[in-house]
């Protein structure tokens, strides 16, 4: 008898404990590719930190996916006729998840924390700010050393999500990554480091309605195909970076939606100027590109998911200049530029490629594609952490598939890389024109001409080929086919508000 | 008594000291600058210049490893630079985890080895005998991570049975407790329970041959008696010394089940903790490894000597 209990007991426990989790329509998982960093804007430097701080917290503004900027806690926003001061109207019914009220002495603190905390990694995208001001209690002015074309687009991304002043007070900005305090719809309630990270609907927020989700549970799972079994079982409800040459396969499945979100960024071919011997040459790197099909690249190793193109920004960007489309594979017109710059052949040539399945796929391709136009290409394939070092010290030919990851504006993918000051121009590539154009880019506000400018920017890059531009990545994501409502930011970050699960 | 242990203590202490050494130049060795890293590749030649300072990259290795030491020894793992957790308290929250997840593959592989092997033995040369054979060599031989991704797609994936990762502590839910780590402890213990069941087999077999289980059988005992009573309640001392000696081989089938699993233990932590390049967290864990290690091997040692009463006789 008491056996028989016991058993029907453990058997109703087990039914319930079933239902239970088929009943918890309230949280929404979310499973990651890496462990955040530091969930703290200013300090912040991974792509994963933002989409984790994207969910809890709302920034001044955001962009949608065609990067048009969208009002969040900055209601509107007007430049002065010089361009050096921009005044921002905050919303007037927000407050921090510690219940500080969200004002411009708040925004005041957080920009110039991000300015000034001697660990910020945001300093240098708003150098350009002068001062902050808060003359009404809603109401900031940022003024500016020069026009800067750029600003918003910061405001847009880490710049733009404030922290609560008291929070910070309490718990010192070095420690405040790890107890994040923003104005948004869901606050920090528990991180297990390498497992999860879970936050909390904040029931008062102001816009707290359009939210269905109770909780959201961050899952790390940094293997690709655990990542997708778990979304298979049905034990989370998106996942990120779905491997493009599983999509084929996954968009099989009926109960699963893929979703390549294109994403301004891309992959590319550093070569390094400083050395000497063939490479020196614009037409020998130029034969180089030539010898490439890019498309194939694409279709080989990324199952055609991802997008093939020549320029710092994707083919799809209004930034990309159409008078300078992407070269077809043309062999013969490569060594008819090799004989021009007068190399000895077979051109020896060594790829420094960072040891990444991926990447090592799209190094063989290029070595066997130019090999065919007149080059002896040889890859040496090392752990990423050493490529850093190797490139840092000069030490290399051509360094790549590599590049920015998400931008949501060109400045982020173009200054760094292309202008003698840049702090990613590993290719030492050092161009008055160049820099001038660059620099133009960054004060000119109108946003027409702004576009011609940068239009310069990528027909002189083609020219001198300081680096081959070969593919841009979409953030590809897969979620349970019972997920509506997903948008994204024109970075490729999720955006949760309206999202709901049918039953 | 004492004078055995403290002569094992005293030999586990060079052992420590060289483990120590170890672990730190292992990491000395591992490419690229850390402070590079850790700047993620952004950050501007200042930056890292105060990174090197603040992690005292810049000071000569001998002083590193005095540092990094006399830090333990106050209790003080560092900082992840990652996620500003200190690590002391990460590892603590992840030893109950991957303890659990143990003790849970050594009773597998105890429920199915022990049984197994005593089938075998009892059969030997039948049909249950190959049988169990093909079991152990296949147990043997499956890698830990195929085996995982196969019992995920049939049992998560498939079936909709078992979650198809995670972990929930027993204390909070014991039957989801059970649930996440069914499919774990299946595969970190099978090859553990075709070692336990060739182990029982053999020690079985030796002792089914001794005198003294001629001499309970012609008594007239059950055979059940004489099985169970006379031959495997001797037969389990060196199927205890091989279930404390597996130890090792269970921390290290974690860091590959935990990564499958997704089970955030001590495994998975130094694998993620690699990834990120969390080099003081590695070291930490490297380092209590090889301490959890040696005590095992110093408790092995002592409950041989209590065990054994010949030893006792020779001090």
């Amino acid at each position: 008898m008491t056996n028989a209990l016991l058993s029907r007991t453990a058997l109703a426990a087990i039914f319930l404990a079933g239902f239970s989790a088929a009943g918890s329509a309230q949280d929404l998982s979310i499973a990651l590719a890496d462990d955040p960093d530091a969930l703290d804007p200013v300090t912040n430097r991974t792509h994963v930190g933002i989409t984790v701080m994207g969910v809890m917290c709302d920034g001044l503004l955001t962009t949608d996916e065609d990067l048009n900027f969208v009002p969040v806690l900055a209601e509107s926003w007007s430049w002065s006729d010089d361009g050096l001061a921009l005044t921002m109207n905050l919303r007037q019914d927000v407050t921090f998840q510690d219940g500080t009220p969200f004002n411009a002495d708040a925004v005041k603190a957080g920009l110039e924390r991000a300015l000034n905390q001697p660990d910020s990694q945001r300093a240098a995208d708003i150098s350009s700010i002068s001062s902050v001001e808060a003359p009404g209690e809603y109401e900031v002015v940022v003024n500016v050393s020069e026009p800067s074309a750029q600003l918003l687009s910061k405001f847009a991304e880490r710049v733009g999500i404030i922290f609560s002043p008291t929070a910070i007070e309490e718990t010192g900005a070095a420690d405040i990554g790890a107890a994040p305090v923003c104005a948004g719809p869901y606050a920090f309630d528990e991180r297990v480091a390498q497992d999860r990270i879970v936050v909390k609907k904040v029931e008062d927020y102001w816009n707290a309605d359009a939210y269905a989700f109770d909780t959201v549970t961050f899952r790390v799972m940094p293997d690709d195909s655990v990542r997708l079994a778990n979304l298979q079982s049905g034990d989370v409800d998106i996942m990120e970076k779905l491997d493009p040459s599983n999509v084929d396969v996954v968009e099989q499945d009926p109960n699963i939606t893929v979703e390549p979100v294109a994403v301004m960024n891309n992959q590319a071919l550093m070569y390094n100027l400083e050395q000497d011997g063939p490479f020196a040459s614009a037409d020998v790197r130029n034969a180089f590109e030539l010898s490439l099909d890019r498309n194939a690249i694409n279709q080989v190793a990324f199952g055609g998911r991802y997008l093939a193109g020549n320029q710092v920004t994707p083919p799809n960007s209004q930034y990309y200049d159409p008078a300078t489309p992407m070269p077809e594979r043309d062999v013969e017109g490569a060594k008819a530029l090799l004989e021009q710059a007068g190399v000895e052949m077979p051109v020896e040539f060594e790829i420094l490629v960072p040891n990444r399945p991926l990447s090592v796929r799209v190094a063989q391709m290029m070595q066997a594609m130019s090999q065919e136009a007149g080059f002896a290409t040889e890859l040496n394939v090392v752990d990423f952490a050493t490529t850093l070092q190797m490139t840092e010290d000069g030490n290399f030919t051509a360094w790549g598939p590599i590049g920015p990851q998400f931008a949501n504006d060109p400045d982020a993918v173009a200054f760094q890389v292309l202008h003698s000051t840049g702090s990613r121009n590993l290719s030492r590539y050092y161009s008055d024109e160049m820099d001038a154009l660059l620099e133009e880019t960054r004060t000119q506000t109108d946003p027409a001409e702004r576009v011609e400018v940068f239009h310069k920017v990528a027909a002189l890059a083609a020219a001198d080929e300081p680096v081959t531009y070969l593919y841009h990545m979409p953030q590809i994501y897969a979620y349970d086919s019972a997920i509506e409502g997903l948008t994204y930011t024109g970075d490729g970050f999720l955006r949760l508000v309206d999202v709901t699960r049918a039953e | 008594m004492l004078r055995f242990l403290a002569n094992r203590v005293l030999v586990a202490i060079p052992t420590l000291i060289l483990i120590s050494i170890i672990v730190f130049s292992l990491q000395q060795l591992l490419p690229g600058d850390p402070a590079l890293i850790i700047g993620g590749g952004e950050a501007s030649p200042e930056v890292i210049a105060a990174i090197r300072e603040e992690y005292g990259f810049n000071d000569p290795l001998v002083i590193q490893y005095f540092h990094w030491i006399g830090d333990i020894f106050r209790g003080d793992f560092g900082v992840s630079y990652r996620t500003r957790q200190p690590i002391g308290p990460m590892i603590l929250d992840k030893i109950p985890v991957t303890v659990t997840l143990g003790a849970a593959a050594m009773l597998f592989s105890l429920v199915i080895g022990i049984p197994l092997g005593i089938l075998a033995a009892l059969g030997k040369g039948k049909g249950w005998d190959h049988v169990v054979t093909v079991f152990a060599m296949s147990g043997i031989s499956i890698p830990n991570f195929w085996l995982g991704i196969m019992l995920i797609l049939l049992f998560a994936v498939k079936l909709r049975w078992l979650p198809a990762g995670g972990f929930v502590p027993f204390t909070e839910d014991p039957i989801g407790c059970l649930r996440s780590i069914a499919m774990p402890a299946v595969v970190l213990g099978t090859a553990l329970a075709a070692a336990m069941m060739r182990h029982t087999r053999s020690a079985m077999l030796n002792i089914l041959q001794q005198d003294y289980v001629r001499t309970a059988r012609s008594k007239g005992l059950a055979e059940r008696v004489v099985i169970v009573r006379h031959a495997f309640l001797n037969a389990l001392v060196p199927i205890i010394t091989l279930a404390t000696l597996q130890f090792g081989t269970l921390l290290a089938g974690a860091v590959l089940t935990e990564q499958v699993f997704s089970i955030p233990g001590l495994g998975k932590m130094v694998v993620d903790s690699v990834f990120n390049r969390e080099y003081q967290a590695v070291q930490a864990v490297t380092l209590l490894s090889g301490v959890a290690f040696v005590a095992m091997n110093l408790l092995a040692d002592i409950l041989y000597f209590w065990a054994n009463p010949k030893l006792r006789a020779n001090r």
